[in-house]
Order: C-alpha cells, then sequence, then structure tokens
C-alpha cells in the first residue's frame, strides 16, 4: 500500500532502497564514495593543460602579430622616405647631368669659331709691301684670297708665309694670269684657296679637360 | 535548474566549439604572421635597394657638384630669342666705329640663330669688332666672314654669326 502511495521520483526511491539495502560499514561506504577516477581525471587535465596551451599560444600569436605589424609600418614608413630622397636626389642629379650637357653643347659650339682673326694677322704679315688683295673669304674650313702681286715669284713668297701660320694648311697652287692693272702695269692676279686649321681654343677660357673630369 | 543531461548537452557542443575556435584563430595568426613576414622580408629587400641606389646617386651627385662648381668659372648665356644677340652684334661694330649696311636674320639649323651682318669701316676696326664678337655675353660664334676693299682707305664685309637658343 506504501508503495503504491510513494510520489517521490524513482531515482529517489532507488537511492532510497540502495541506502536501506547498503549493509556494508559506514567506513566503506564512504571510502567508496571518495574513491576517484583517475582516467577520467587524466583526460580532465590533458583537456585543461590543451586549452591552456592553445590560450597561451593564440595569446603570443596575436601579440606576435601586433609586433610585426609594428615593424611592418615602420619599414613602410622608412621604405617611403627612401623613395622619396631617391626621387628628389634624382632629379638633382637630372638637373646637374642637363646643365653639364648645356656645358658640353657650349664649348662645342664655340670649338667650331672660326679663327677668323689668326687667320687675317697671318695674311696681313704675310702680305708683301707691292702685293694688295681684292677678295678675302673665310668660311668653314676654307680661306679664298684673291689680289693682285707684282711678279710670280712674290706671289710665291706670299704662299710659302702663309702656309707656314699655325691656323693655315694644304695652300693649293694659286691661278695666277697677268693683267695690265691701270691701264699701264703689267701684274699678276692671282687666286688662293687654302684649307684653315682649327685652333684648340680661340677663345682661350674653359678647359676642355675639365668637362672630361 | 539544468539537468545533468542538459549540461551534458551543452558541454558536448561547447567544447568542440571551443576547440574549434582556438585551432581557427591559431590558423588566422599562422597566416597573417607568414604574410607579415614575407612583406617585412620585401620591405627590407626593397629598403636596402633603395639605399644602395641612394649612395651611388649621392655619390655621383658630388662629383656632378664639384664639376659644376669649377664649371661655374665660365658662365654660360644662351640667348632665349636672339633679340639680344642681333644687338650685341651690333653694337660691336658700332663700338668700332663701323657702319652697319644692313643685318638680317640667316638661315640656321634647329635651335640656333643666325645673323647675316654687311659693314663697311677701317680694316683695323673690322679686327677689334671680330674680337668683340668673340666676348659677347651670348655663346656665339663667326660662322663665314668676307672682306672686300670699298673706298679708299676702308674695306666693306659681310660677317654671319651663329648662337645657340634655350631650349
Amino acid at each position: 500500500m506504501k508503495a503504491k502511495l510513494n510520489l517521490k521520483p524513482h531515482e529517489e526511491t532507488l537511492a532510497a532502497v540502495k541506502a536501506k539495502l547498503n549493509l556494508k560499514p559506514h567506513r566503506e561506504v564512504l571510502a567508496a564514495q571518495k574513491k576517484v577516477n583517475s582516467v577520467r581525471l587524466l583526460a580532465l587535465s590533458l583537456i585543461c593543460l590543451f586549452s591552456f596551451m592553445a590560450g597561451i599560444s593564440l595569446l603570443y600569436g596575436f601579440w606576435m602579430s601586433l609586433e610585426l605589424e609594428g615593424e611592418q609600418k615602420s619599414l613602410n614608413l622608412s621604405v617611403e622616405m627612401l623613395k622619396k630622397q631617391h626621387g628628389l636626389l634624382s632629379e638633382e642629379l637630372a638637373e646637374m647631368k642637363r646643365d653639364l650637357k648645356l656645358y658640353k653643347e657650349a664649348v662645342a659650339f664655340v670649338k667650331e669659331e672660326l679663327p677668323a682673326l689668326e687667320c687675317l694677322l697671318a695674311v696681313e704679315t704675310a702680305l708683301l709691301d707691292e702685293m694688295w688683295l681684292s677678295r678675302l673669304e673665310i668660311d668653314a674650313d676654307r680661306v679664298a684670297l684673291q689680289g693682285y702681286a707684282m711678279t710670280e715669284d712674290e706671289l710665291l713668297e706670299f704662299a710659302r708665309e702663309i702656309s707656314a701660320s699655325p691656323v693655315i694648311s694644304n695652300v693649293d697652287l694659286p691661278v695666277m694670269r697677268r693683267v695690265k692693272k691701270q691701264g699701264k702695269m703689267d701684274m699678276v692676279e692671282f687666286s688662293l684657296n687654302c684649307s684653315l686649321k682649327r685652333i684648340a681654343n680661340p677663345r682661350g677660357g674653359m678647359d676642355s679637360a675639365l668637362l672630361k673630369k | 535548474m539544468l539537468s545533468l543531461r542538459s549540461k551534458q548537452a551543452i558541454i558536448a557542443v561547447a567544447f568542440p566549439l571551443a576547440f574549434m575556435l582556438l585551432v581557427a584563430g591559431e590558423l588566422h595568426f599562422a597566416n597573417k604572421m607568414a604574410k607579415l613576414q614575407m612583406d617585412i622580408a620585401r620591405l627590407r629587400e626593397e629598403q636596402t635597394l633603395y639605399r644602395l641606389q641612394i649612395s651611388r646617386i649621392a655619390s655621383e651627385v658630388e662629383a656632378y657638384k664639384d664639376a659644376l662648381s669649377e664649371l661655374s668659372k665660365y658662365p654660360i648665356k644662351l640667348s632665349k630669342d636672339g633679340a639680344s644677340f642681333y644687338s650685341n652684334v651690333e653694337s660691336a661694330l658700332v663700338r668700332n666705329n663701323m657702319s652697319v649696311t644692313d643685318i638680317r636674320p640667316a638661315g640656321a639649323g634647329e635651335g640656333v640663330v643666325a645673323v647675316r651682318v654687311e659693314f663697311t669701316g677701317n680694316y683695323s676696326s673690322v679686327l677689334g669688332a671680330i674680337k668683340e664678337w668673340r666676348q659677347i655675353k651670348e655663346v656665339a660664334r663667326l660662322k663665314s666672314i668676307t672682306i672686300l676693299p670699298d673706298k679708299e682707305g676702308t674695306v666693306r664685309g659681310v660677317a654671319i654669326l651663329e648662337s645657340p637658343l634655350r631650349r
């Protein structure tokens, strides 16, 4: 009748029954209750250890990535600055190269200067007293002279004299003919061509060795 | 209060979830670190390269500076439009007491301005004018000159002078 009226949960009833039926000494019952399941404890420890290690590793990864990000940022900054410096220096160098090129072109241009003054002085020195020129043309690498001399010998002497000049080379054979000048005088009309020798630097000044350097 | 079965179910779900989260986190940070390390290595390489180039350019700049400081002793001036060049050519003749009968532009190559000038005067003045043409401010050169006798004691002539233009 009592069993039919039991409204407690089944587990409690069973425990009560078990407790009632447990005839072991109280000490042993307590010892049995305190007995540790070592497999379960080991598994739990391993799980805890794994979780701990994983956590530490995660934190280390986070910290390392922060460190690396910082390093990456500073490197990026440094590379940007170097790029800027490189650009400025390249610009400066290009400007200097342009300036030097300008100098070189100017020097090359001036080097093509006709040694007209030197040539005129050479002709003036070689010209004999009784000779005169009716035309003198200096152009590129050539000098053309036209004039009058008393005799052929004088003309040859003149040709010999100007060929000794440092600015004149290759004096061609003069073209000459006898003419009556001023009605009476018998003179030699001549035409003489010679090559012009360029002198190193007619203006002086800038040394080309400097540009080579 | 949760029952034992509910607790067991929660643990059964939570534990693998936590495990997966941990593994995912590890993978994420490992990937991130690998990428960062690659990036850092590339940046270091770039940095070294730039440093080398900068030191090379800097030494080149120094050499050019030295050369240009030497060259600055010989200043050069290029004319912009040729007007001042024409003026300088003419004034060199006038200063030497010569009269200019004609002055006009002459044909020249690209980037070069040329002037053809006809003049009369003493022969010695011609020499003086040629000397002055060599000393005009702009870079210039005498291209050709023809001298003919004129009236008593004087000569007439034609000269062509050139000067490069500033580009």
